[in-house]
């Protein structure tokens, strides 16, 4: 039985659907990361695991206990904001002892744990600061001790890293996989940035409008998106508009140029249908046993580890991604450029 | 031409031209007269120094002034402060509706400002001995048990005396909770949601967030808003005069009594007990200071 479980929540705001439909089990120590623009209602839904949203309809379990309407302070649930929320008035040790004192915990209990604490997220020497003496990683960090220390059933985390420089947003990122490991606590993850998701979960919602639009491993949702607005939102994706000319071969065309692809061709309305390729799929020059596809090359440009070319094929812009090699030779604008793609790094949407 | 290249004295004459309005006034109308005040107390009516005025702090009169004025100045703080304190939670923390609101915050806006004598006259006309609202409640009655009629509702027949420090207590409190109001709306406006439910998270009670968290961060501003509404009262004068017409011994009536002269006439003396309020008004506000520091360590950081 899953650990934690959301069946046909609804959640409306004045009468706005803020999240439909939402189903979703977890596992028992698993990271599952709500991914989607502003917005889509991951935060909503975030919220309604924490207590601090009702669902308008819908349930929620932990460990098979109905917690839909249960008060927040009753679920012991943990939770990491955005803004940190420590509280200012007290030290870093206050602040990590807070729910076990408000629990009634002993002295010597609370003493213990909030010295774990301090030595699990490396802050072992500060625990008589202030929040405001720390820099924003540290106080981020003193949060997710916060949350982790009255052992939760679950931990949430609210966009935790978007307000961290670029740096500490990547180390924080580990730091929290390894400590979510380590206590193999069942988390969920809220961001916006895909490249967080990806890189530190089991699985992946990707959300749009209130609605889940896939469920899946990283790889999954990068390498097989189920619907358009996945594969816009998860990555960069090259979507060109293409007719059918052979069905059961799986052939089509771009233009006038024939694409084949190993997927399977199912389709309602011809004129919605388009070949999705990811940009570093594409690859310079022509080969036989590919597809090959000719333009015109519109712009090269220089991203320190990538050069992104941008060329013009039968109308449509197409992205192809270069790794910057030391004999790369790159191309120029308005030159006639082919680029190749095995059968199997296409699909169609 | 670039101001960069400016000569660095016109520069900076330029960037403290806007503040010389601000220092003119100081000047004129604070600096001015506290000098003016000081010298005063020390000086007899010939102008020769002398430490005179100072044995007036010995009358009884005085000294019985002083504590009217500062048993004035704690009530009406701290009750208008408690109350003051509910309705801006109202405000900013309760579920009232907008309307309500924008009409609580509007009449804030207001009564803090309206004191001195319409005040007073709007307490007498309402709270009087024929104000409107004793006439209500002095023709409240019911048949006795012999037939004759009871109105036992009567104010005036129970204790109760506009005219007295309870009236004053009654006409103070009217402008001193929508101070408090006014100041402590944004301090709780600056409690963030997240503090409460990061609380609520941990398994804290409302009642334990409010003790542990929002209180102690609240403090220093429900300090200086009392202290704000302690000396608003102190300095007050107009209410007083004209509700009790100065037959209540008020510090701030004493002196005006000592300057007009029409009573006692010492101005001296009136610059004496002015210079008294200043040193109650300095030792509240060094108490205020090293409260604050006992209590919010964390503001010094």
């Amino acid at each position: 039985m899953s650990f934690l479980k959301l069946t046909n929540v609804y959640k409306l705001f004045t009468e706005i659907p803020a999240v439909e439909d939402f189903n979703l089990e977890a596992e028992q120590g698993e990271f599952i990361s709500f991914l989607g623009p502003s917005g889509c209602g991951k935060t909503t839904t975030l919220r309604m695991v924490a207590g601090f949203e009702m669902p308008s309809s819908g349930q929620i379990t932990i460990s098979g206990k109905d917690l839909t309407y249960v008060p927040p302070n009753k679920r012991n649930v943990g939770m990491v904001f955005q803004s940190y929320a420590l509280f200012p008035n007290m030290t870093v040790a206050e602040n990590i002892g807070y729910g076990l004192k408000a629990s009634g915990k002993p002295k010597a209990e609370i003493k213990q744990r909030v010295e774990e604490m301090l030595e699990l997220i490396h802050l072992g020497n500060l625990g008589a600061r202030f929040p405001s003496q720390l820099s924003g990683g540290q106080q981020q960090r003193v949060a997710l001790a916060r949350a982790l220390a009255i052992r939760p059933q679950v931990l949430l985390l609210d966009e935790p890293l978007s307000a961290l420089d670029a740096k500490i947003r990547v180390e924080l990122r580990q730091e929290i996989r390894r400590i979510q490991q380590q206590l193999g606590i069942t988390t969920i993850y809220v961001t916006h940035d895909q490249e967080e998701a990806l890189s530190l979960s089991d699985r992946v919602v990707v959300m749009s409008q209130g609605r889940i639009e896939q469920v899946g491993t990283p790889a999954e949702i990068y390498t097989t998106p189920s619907t358009e607005f996945v594969a816009r939102f998860v990555g960069q994706i090259n979507l060109l508009p293409i007719h059918v000319v052979d069905q059961p071969a799986g052939l089509v065309k771009v233009g006038q140029q024939p694409v084949r692809t190993s997927r399977s061709v199912n389709y309602s309305d011809e004129k919605a249908l388009r070949l999705a390729i990811r940009p570093e799929e594409l690859n310079p020059g022509h080969r036989e046993d590919a597809n090959n596809l000719t333009g015109v090359v519109e712009t090269v440009t220089y991203l320190g580890s990538i050069v992104r070319i941008r060329v013009l094929i039968e109308g449509n812009s197409v992205l192809m991604d270069l790794f910057n090699e030391r004999r790369l030779r790159l191309p120029a604008v308005g030159e006639s450029f082919e680029l190749n793609f095995d059968t199997d790094a296409c699909w169609l949407l | 031409m670039n101001p960069s290249r400016r000569n660095p004295l016109i520069s900076m004459l330029w960037d403290w031209i806007g503040v010389v309005p601000f220092f003119v006034f100081i000047t004129a109308f604070l600096i001015f007269p506290s000098l003016n005040l000081f010298s005063g107390a020390f000086k007899d009516a010939n102008g020769n120094f002398t430490f005179t005025n100072l044995n007036f702090f010995t009358d009884s009169y005085v000294i019985k002034s002083y504590i009217t004025s500062l048993q004035v100045s704690v009530i009406t703080s701290v009750v208008g402060g408690i109350f003051g304190f509910m309705v801006a939670y109202a405000i900013v923390l309760g579920r009232t509706p907008r309307w309500m609101r924008n009409i609580l915050t509007t009449f804030s806006g207001l009564a803090a400002n309206f004191g001195g004598v319409p005040l007073a006259f709007s307490f007498i006309a309402t709270l009087g001995r024929t104000g409107f609202i004793t006439a209500i409640l002095k023709n409240i009655c019911y048949n006795g048990a012999d037939g004759s009629a009871v109105c036992p509702f009567n104010p005036y027949d129970n204790g109760f005396n506009l005219y007295s420090l309870l009236g004053i207590v009654l006409a103070y409190t009217y402008f001193q909770f929508p101070l408090m109001v006014l100041t402590i709306t944004p301090a709780l406006q600056g409690l963030k949601r997240d503090w409460r439910e990061a609380s609520e998270n941990l398994g804290a009670s409302s009642t334990y967030y409010w003790m542990n968290v929002a209180l102690p961060i609240l403090w220093p501003s429900i300090l200086g808003a009392m202290i704000l509404l302690f000396g608003s009262a102190f300095g007050a004068f107009a209410t007083a005069q004209a509700l009790t017409g100065g037959s209540l011994a008020l510090v701030t009536i004493l002196i005006g009594q000592q300057i007009r002269g029409d009573v006692l006439g010492n101005p001296n003396e009136g610059y004496a007990l002015a210079l008294g309020m200043v040193v109650i008004m300095a030792f509240t506000i060094a108490g205020y200071t090293l409260l604050k520091r006992r209590t919010a360590r964390w503001l010094k950081v």
